[in-house]
């Protein structure tokens, strides 16, 4: 060490590595890191982009657009450590992202500002795959879930209301479901119908059915291709563990079965829309497409002049009608027309499609004696059940007008003063716009809750749980003294069992043979040994059935059946294996055989 | 015994006498309503709702009759009470909307919002007795599929649906709950203007003024006083004889 030229070095060496740790430092004190998770995935698919800042960020960050791709949420945490007294920050930005279709996604570097520099992030792939239209079961030919899609029309006209069908057929415990609709080019969507359940059988097998319907309206003719819908469903896998027997066990078995996410998907179909024909076009024809109909009412008929008359005219039927603008009423010049704003009702039905109604009102005033004449209203229409045009005509009738008496200037406290109106014409608008007093009512309904029917209905509501106790304590009291003794038990087990097992095959024998099948025979197996034995069936455990087996003169075959029973069954009860629906059969017909053995040793 | 009979038979009796002469007194008031003698078609309403007659129909009959008075905040008082009674019906929804395109001061009628009448969004269309009713119903029905499971075991839909009926039963008697606690009273001002203070008393300071037909929430009373709330979130008291409303505290 005493070499100047060795000191030189290690100082040198001191000083490079200060140099390298703090560039290091530095370069650790700004860093953007994207990373994906799932890197591949279906449609219904959550992908979770998780960005990890490390630095002082300096301004929000900016997510990236990406074509198919919708952003459904951000979350964030931050985490602030200090190491050797050196302050270090990171935060974790999660972005939740959902395909609209599926393909390969690339979301491009995203750019932040660090510690005043601006840094870029790697950019990251996942790959979505297209879902299956069904669930495949287990054994079975059939699919456990599957989805079809159809329309009511395959050739609409131009603005033609068309529902549309989306069904899932399902035979497994679906526990929840969610459509998400892919949208279409130069087409209106409607999707306020409920959606249905409802049974349907196919290739012999019972489906429950869920259906979607939604009503579109294609905006012009052609080739309309329509994406796929998909349908993301959870369904239950029953667990092996169930509490069985108690009041309460049955509601809330579903707390001990597992959940899993399946996308499915329709087919990409399309419909040929058709042009309105050019031929038979009525010239006011302004492209009103749908069944409807035309009526037309006034207030009154007999008027004085000066006074106001209601005219409202109402279009309704199945089609749009909200592209329908204002009526352009043309009446004689001594009738002044004040029209209101027009009133839009639309409602999406299952039988319909989609029914509309628009109100028009008019203020008519009449500033001339006489009958006017007020013609007739006209609207033409294109109706696509007919194929053709038709024009809706509705008879507005004609007016009475008498001479108006002679009135005073009056001051009223709705300041007709201002507005230079007299007060016959203030009075004969109000009672135009207030609606009448009402005449026909019972006085003793609609009423509130006052203290006469509040103490009705607090009694009605405190005698039902009273009558429920006292139904409880007959029962009670009836099946002590009704309880069949044992000798009864004995001899009638075979019959009660019979009974059983055929409740059973009702119930079980058209589906596969499922864990939730076997044990409810073993159930029945179990009932059966209760009342051979004059005890409580259900509560009988393996190592009992065991006992009671090996009490009997049975063969020995039998008794080794009775434990492979026993066996079977605390395998299906604490492990996660299930059945085949074979090895379930030949379960069932070693419990029928041990119960006849049974049943001819103790008559 | 025919005593009791006898007796039974005179409650019946004047119990229907009542109603056809509360039905007779409200031909009375529609006649005179049609003939425009309005304050003789008021004054007969008036009486019918002192009486104890709390029906909707004629309470928006009131408002109407008020309304031709030129007393637009009596007339949305009245109107606000019918509201309560029979929330859907479009004649007294039409009717308050139009008064209330007349007053000056732009309050709504509406509850305001907030996370209590964000869960009780139905408040506004269904009174707390139909709630109390289908509670009812829920609660009757699922005693009785329990009650029948009790004799049928076999039939575990029974308790599912009994269970079920009585869930549906509990959250339903909780929305009667909150009915009650958010049924508060409507009432609109009567005077010209009033003036709104920090305290119940002419002494307090004036935080604002309100004019007529201006739609207010009494949450409080104290001697001649109201604590009032508006939808713009504005709080005060207001002197109760400035003030109109049918409700569980009368004015």
């Amino acid at each position: 060490m005493e070499n100047p030229s060795m000191k030189q070095y290690l100082k040198n060496s001191i000083l490079l590595l200060i140099l390298a740790l703090g560039i290091s430092d530095r370069a650790n004190a700004a860093n953007l890191q994207a990373s994906i998770s799932p890197s591949e995935g279906d449609v219904g698919t959550t992908f979770q982009l998780t960005l990890q800042v490390q630095g002082e960020l300096n301004e929000e960050i900016e997510f990236p657009k990406v074509p198919g791709l919708t952003l459904l949420g951000t979350s964030h945490s931050s985490q602030i450590s200090y190491i050797n007294g050196r302050r270090t920050s990171s935060i974790a930005f999660i972005y939740s992202l959902k395909a609209e279709g599926p393909g390969d996604y690339t979301v491009p570097p995203i750019e932040a500002k660090i510690n005043g520099s601006t840094q870029r992030s790697n950019a990251t792939k996942f790959t979505v795959e297209k879902p299956s239209d069904h669930v495949k079961v287990k054994g079975s030919n059939l699919p456990g879930a599957f989805v079809q899609r159809n329309y009511s029309s395959r050739k609409p006209f131009v603005g033609e209301a068309v529902l549309r069908t989306t069904k899932l057929f399902f035979r497994i415990k679906v526990v929840e479901e969610n459509r998400s609709i892919s949208k279409t080019d130069h087409t209106r969507f409607f999707s306020d119908i409920d959606k249905e359940m409802g049974q349907e059988t196919f290739s012999g097998q019972r489906f429950s059915v869920l259906s979607y319907n939604d009503v579109i309206v294609p905006g012009r003719s052609g080739t309309l291709n329509i994406p796929s819908d998909y349908v993301s469903i959870g369904i239950q896998l029953q667990s092996s563990r169930r509490s069985r027997g108690s009041f309460f066990g049955e509601l809330f078995d579903d707390a001990f079965s597992q959940r899993t996410t399946k996308t499915l998907s329709t087919k990409e179909d399309s419909i040929e829309v058709q042009s309105l024909p050019s031929q038979g076009k009525p010239s006011k024809f302004s492209g009103l497409v749908g069944s409807f109909k035309t009526t037309a009412d006034l207030s009154i008929r007999e008027l004085k002049q000066g006074e106001t008359a209601t005219l409202t005219i109402e279009v309704e039927g199945r089609g749009l009608l909200d592209t329908m603008g204002a009526l352009p009423l043309v009446f004689d010049e001594n009738i002044k027309i004040y029209p209101d704003k027009p009133v839009n009702e639309e409602k999406v039905t299952k039988q319909q499609g989609i029914w509309s109604k628009r109100v028009y009102k008019f203020a008519l005033v009449p500033n001339q004696a006489g009958e006017l004449d007020l013609g007739t209203f006209e609207l033409p229409v294109f109706n696509p059940d007919k194929e053709s045009y038709e024009v809706l005509k509705a008879d507005l009738g004609t007016l009475q007008v008498m001479a108006a008496p002679e009135v005073s200037k009056v001051v009223t406290p709705n300041s007709p003063e201002r507005s230079g109106l007299d007060k016959t014409e203030v009075e004969s608008l109000t009672r135009d716009f207030l609606v009448d007093i009402h005449r026909n009512f019972d006085i003793e309904t609609q009423t509130g809750l006052n203290s006469t029917n509040r103490t009705w209905l607090y009694t009605i509501a405190g005698l039902a749980p009273f009558l429920f106790c006292l139904n409880l304590l007959m029962h009670g009291f009836l099946s002590r003294s009704g309880q069949p003794n044992a000798k009864q038990r004995r001899s009638s087990a075979l019959r009660y069992f019979n009974l059983d097992k055929q409740n059973w095959e009702a119930k079980w024998l058209q589906t596969d043979l499922s864990t939730e099948a076997i044990e409810s025979y073993y159930r029945i197996y179990k009932d059966f040994l209760g009342n051979k034995f004059n005890t409580n069936g259900s509560a009988l455990t393996g190592r009992e059935i065991e006992r009671i087996c090996d009490s009997l003169a049975l063969s020995e075959d039998q008794k080794s059946n009775a434990k492979e029973i026993v066996k079977s069954m605390d395998q299906l009860a604490f492990s996660d294996g299930l059945f085949s629906a074979e090895q379930g059969l030949k379960l069932i017909s070693k419990m029928d055989a041990l119960i006849s053995e049974i049943d001819r040793h103790v008559p | 015994m025919y005593h009791k009979f006898y007796a039974l038979f005179l409650g019946l009796f004047l119990c229907t006498s009542q109603v056809s002469a509360s039905q007779g007194q409200l031909e009375l008031a529609a006649q005179a309503y049609d003939k425009g003698d309005f304050y003789q078609s008021v004054k007969i309403y008036e009486e019918l709702i002192s009486e104890g007659l709390d029906n909707g129909h004629v309470f928006y009959n009131l408002g109407n009759a008020y309304y031709r008075l030129e007393e637009p905040g009596k007339a949305m008082a009245a109107y606000l009470a019918a509201k309560r009674l029979l929330p859907r019906n479009p004649d007294i929804k039409a009717n308050l909307a139009y008064v209330h395109g007349q007053i000056k001061d732009k309050l709504e009628y509406q509850t305001e919002s907030g996370f209590l009448n964000v869960i009780a969004f139905w408040q506004d269309s269904v009174t707390s007795k139909e709630i109390f009713e289908v509670f009812l119903f829920f609660w009757c029905l699922g005693f009785l599929l329990l009650g029948v499971f009790y004799w049928k075991r076999q039939l575990v839909l029974l308790k599912r649906s009994g269970l079920g009926m009585l869930g549906v039963a509990v959250i339903t008697f909780s929305a009667f709950l909150i009915s009650q606690n958010q049924d508060a009273v409507w009432g609109a001002v009567s005077a010209n203007s009033a003036a709104v203070r920090s305290g119940p008393g002419e002494l307090n300071t004036q935080v604002f003024e309100l004019h007529r037909g201006a739609p207010i929430k009494i949450t409080e009373e104290e001697k001649d006083w109201f604590l009032i709330n508006l939808s713009d979130g504005k709080k005060g008291w207001i002197a109760k004889k400035q003030v109109s409303s049918y409700g569980f505290k009368n004015s």
